[in-house]
């Protein structure tokens, strides 16, 4: 069992960080005991509290951050660190209650180098932040996730978050160069200078995805580029999703290098295409765009346009396409987004071209097979590609949740764990860019077979007391 | 958004509570990096009381009060959710209920007797009259008479005679800002009856405070309707038209590298400030100017906004010295400003910070 605060502890947190930076204020541990997540918003929203952390510290460097684990082993507490809090899977909660390390005071840029284009900062940084500053430079780190104005640079690595352009620039791991670590017994590391080479293992990749349960990730280098001298954007409506996938199969295996390709499914085309940007149509709504230099870019889209053409797609122009980039975030901003009463999860996946399709229509007819007489809808788009295969970005949505919080929360539980079992049952992963945290913990075993006690041994290395943000990722504190 | 469609603060808080979409806008949340200190919690806060998770408590309150009232989320949301509104309608509700902090019971003593929350002088009411009246208010009277006398002097070099008005009176901005709704609409009533005695068909504003205020605040928080036919202008553009004309010029001289610090309220205003920046590189050169990293849409107030400086002091004084140490990080040996709240708050902190500060009116007049 992890040990509760004392008198002790507290002093000890603060004489590492100052008592200005340590906090058990009530207003505090509120707003640290939820996160994006659903669960502990309806809770909230239900009038109940989730689990709130014991104590809340700020650190200001990576000495400190250390020194503040060490304290959580010395004294059995859990440690969660936290950066912007907008993570969906409830990987920030505090289920075990422990010491809270808010990242965002390690929020220095500490070189931007216009040379190698590459930029070094304390992981703590705003993301909407650290953009501005590359734009001020005419630079921009490729990464731009619906969260970049909230979410932190350690934020974007720790859950292997991907962005609306990462089908040309990759997911922010792919753009990482080195990253400076803080292991679940204190010790500091920094993985090599660069990314690619043959000096033995890539042990970098292994705090990609760890989301805090392997130590903290406290600063890292990212590669950037130059902002484009164009960007194109087109709108096309396929007459199905079938159509779209092949589209954009051909877009990736041709590597005509498209900066996004995004297709709603119909029952999402007339949702959120109509509720956002104002267009009422039928079929399947896809957006693709390419940038960079505008003759290249420009030859790219009349390639594109050749291939959906042979596909017999419907040519919307140029207009739709750059209204859905210009407003391809207000789909996260009240009242757009989703709200209580309702239910929802982003139950979203991955997976070759060959399964792709399959997959979707599985989910579509487990969800609304399973649900649909409980008034449970199912919508996805597809949006983060690659040359083997793509995302699938599906959500279930149930307008009126049951009010009783415990009934509300096992119909969720049921239809996630509906939606997770389709998705490794059709050769999907349990998620593709939105991280495990609590949310999809208990499928982990599961979706690693045998390969799982490998996982559980490279934890007890990392985090040998397994103090380290418990609960997430399907590491749970072993019985002593 | 239109009128009719406006969120209630109910429905704003409601929505906000669980929206990150800001953060990175927000100042207080940049310079305290608390989670807590962020519009989302600041709605989440409210929202709680209003459900009962949390009650107003002399810790809560204090946080409720921590928001700058600077409008930078509202500027940075793309569905325009009025949440410095609702924050405000919070600590009107806190006010009303009498369980606000104690230092706001103060402002509202001093802001009912004396019309500011600096000095225990009243208003001075001239008794003048002019076509064109220059709002020199509280803060241009107690903390910048030296910019008010320079852009007077400027404005006549321009050929245009102006009547100081409000001298030393609150445009109620503060009152408003804090949850002294009564107050603020007093203050802005008295405002409002010395603009329809002076005669003014214009109103010359220093800072985007001021115009905010006169613009927004008055209409829509308070309710009260500013006078028809009365024009409101910064004395800025004024004088960039005058420039234009040929009617006024300044001697240009290398005083060194400088930047400009967009005034608190600007970015909410939705102009850009152009007009500062082009008298400026004309008194002291273009190649000189330097932009900050907070600038425009984005700039960040000095810390004399919401009344932070009262009921925060320690927040005020990190913004400030943020302001310092951005203009330092852009290179600038002197940064310049043109608002007298603003002016005089970052004087106070610019010995720790190192970059001596002025007042745009001051610096230019010198350079007739």
């Amino acid at each position: 069992m992890f040990k509760p605060l004392t008198e002790d502890v507290r002093r000890s947190l603060e004489a590492i960080v100052g008592s200005d930076h340590v906090s058990t204020r009530d207003t505090d541990l509120l707003t640290y005991s939820v996160d994006a997540y659903w669960m502990p918003q309806m809770w909230l929203d239900r009038g109940r509290r989730t689990p709130p952390p014991d104590v809340i510290v700020h650190p200001g460097s990576t000495e400190e951050v250390a020194a503040i684990i060490r304290i959580g082993n010395e004294h059995q507490m859990p440690v969660i660190p936290w950066g912007g809090g907008s993570g969906t899977q409830g990987g920030a909660l505090p289920i075990h209650g422990g010491i809270m390390v808010d990242m965002k005071r390690m929020n220095r840029i500490l070189e931007i180098n216009d040379r190698s284009f590459t930029v070094r900062a304390q992981a703590g940084v705003n993301g909407g932040q650290l953009e501005w500053a590359l734009n001020d430079r005419g630079l921009t780190l490729p990464h731009y996730p619906a969260s970049a104005n909230c979410a932190t640079l350690g934020g974007y690595l720790a859950p292997r978050g991907s962005g609306t352009i990462s089908t040309k620039y990759g997911k922010a791991e792919d753009l990482v160069m080195n990253m400076e670590v803080v292991l679940g017994d204190g010790t500091i590391i920094r993985t090599p200078e660069v990314p690619h080479h043959a000096s033995g293992p890539d042990f970098m990749r292994l705090f990609l995805g760890s989301e805090g349960t392997f130590g903290i990730i406290t600063e890292a280098t990212m590669q950037i580029t130059r902002l484009p001298e164009v960007r194109l954007f087109r709108a096309l409506l396929f007459k199905d999703v079938a159509t779209g996938i092949e589209m954009g199969r051909r877009l990736m295996t041709d590597r005509l290098e498209p900066l996004v390709i995004r297709m709603y499914d119909a029952p999402s085309t007339k949702l959120l295409v109509k509720r956002v940007l104002g267009y009422e149509l039928d079929g399947a709504y896809m957006i693709i765009g390419f940038d960079g230099f505008a003759d290249i870019a420009a030859l790219q889209e009349q390639r594109a346009m050749r291939i959906a053409e042979e596909l017999g797609a419907q040519d919307l122009g140029r207009e739709p396409g750059e209204k859905w980039w210009e407003k391809r975030y207000d789909f996260y901003y009240p009242p757009h987004s989703l709200k209580f009463p309702a239910m929802y999860g982003t139950i979203e996946t991955v997976a070759t071209f060959d399964k792709i399709e399959k997959l979707y229509n599985a989910k579509k007819e487990a969800i609304e097979g399973t649900f649909g007489h409980l008034g449970v809808g199912y919508i996805g788009h597809f949006s983060h590609w690659w040359r083997w295969g793509a995302s699938l970005y599906d959500r279930f949505l149930l307008k009126e949740a049951p009010q009783d919080p415990a009934e509300a929360q096992a119909l969720h539980d049921k239809i996630w764990d509906v939606a997770v079992h389709t998705s490794l049952a059709n050769g999907g992963m349990a998620n593709e860019h939105h991280g495990v945290g609590l949310k999809l913990s208990r499928f982990m075993p599961a979706q690693y077979g045998a390969a799982w006690p490998l996982l559980e041994r490279i934890k007890d290395a990392m985090d040998p007391n397994r103090i380290m943000n418990p609960g997430k990722v399907g590491f749970e504190r072993k019985s002593s | 958004m239109t009128a009719v469609q406006r969120p209630t603060p109910d429905e704003t808080t409601e929505g906000c509570r669980y929206c990150w979409m800001c953060r990175q806008a927000c100042p207080v949340g940049h310079v305290t990096a608390r989670e807590t200190y962020t519009p989302h919690a600041w709605a989440l806060t409210i929202e709680s009381v209003r459900r009962g998770q949390l009650q107003w408590t002399p810790e809560t309150t204090g946080v409720l009060y921590a928001c700058a009232d600077c409008g930078l989320c509202q500027a940075h949301c793309v569905t325009d959710r009025p949440l410095p509104e609702a924050i405000v309608a919070a600590r009107t509700g806190v006010v009303a209920r009498g369980e606000a902090v104690p230092v706001v019971r103060a402002i509202d003593e001093k802001l009912r007797a004396y019309a500011n929350p600096y000095r225990d002088e009243a208003p001075v009411s001239s008794g003048n009259t002019g076509t064109t009246a220059l709002f020199v208010g509280d803060a241009g009277q107690h903390l910048g008479a030296g910019e008010i006398a320079a852009a007077t002097a400027l404005l006549s070099a321009a050929g245009r005679k102006v009547v100081p008005i409000c001298e030393g009176r609150s445009s109620g901005l503060l009152a408003s800002s804090i949850g002294l709704r009564d107050t603020a609409a007093m203050l802005a009533a008295r405002v409002i009856d010395e603009v329809a005695r002076t005669g003014a068909t214009e109103v010359l504003v220093l800072g985007a405070g001021d115009r905010w205020t006169f613009d927004h605040v008055y209409p829509s928080r308070l309710g009260v309707t500013w006078p028809a036919g009365v024009t409101v202008r910064d004395v800025a553009d004024v004088l960039v038209d005058a420039q234009l004309q040929r009617q006024l010029s300044l001697r240009p001289v290398d005083a060194g590298i400088y930047a400009y610090v967009d005034p608190c309220h600007a970015a909410r205003t939705g102009r850009s400030r152009p007009a500062p920046r082009t008298l400026l590189r004309a008194a002291f050169g273009g190649p000189q100017a330097r932009e900050l990293f907070w600038r425009e849409h984005r700039g960040h107030p000095c810390g004399s906004v919401g009344g932070l400086q009262f009921t925060h002091p320690e927040i005020a004084s990190r913004l400030s010295d943020a302001r310092l140490a951005d203009g330092k990080a852009a290179g600038a040996t002197w940064l310049v400003t043109d608002d007298p709240a603003c002016l005089h708050h970052l004087r106070g902190r610019s010995t720790e910070g190192g970059v001596p500060v002025r007042g745009l009116y001051e610096a230019l007049a010198e350079r007739l």
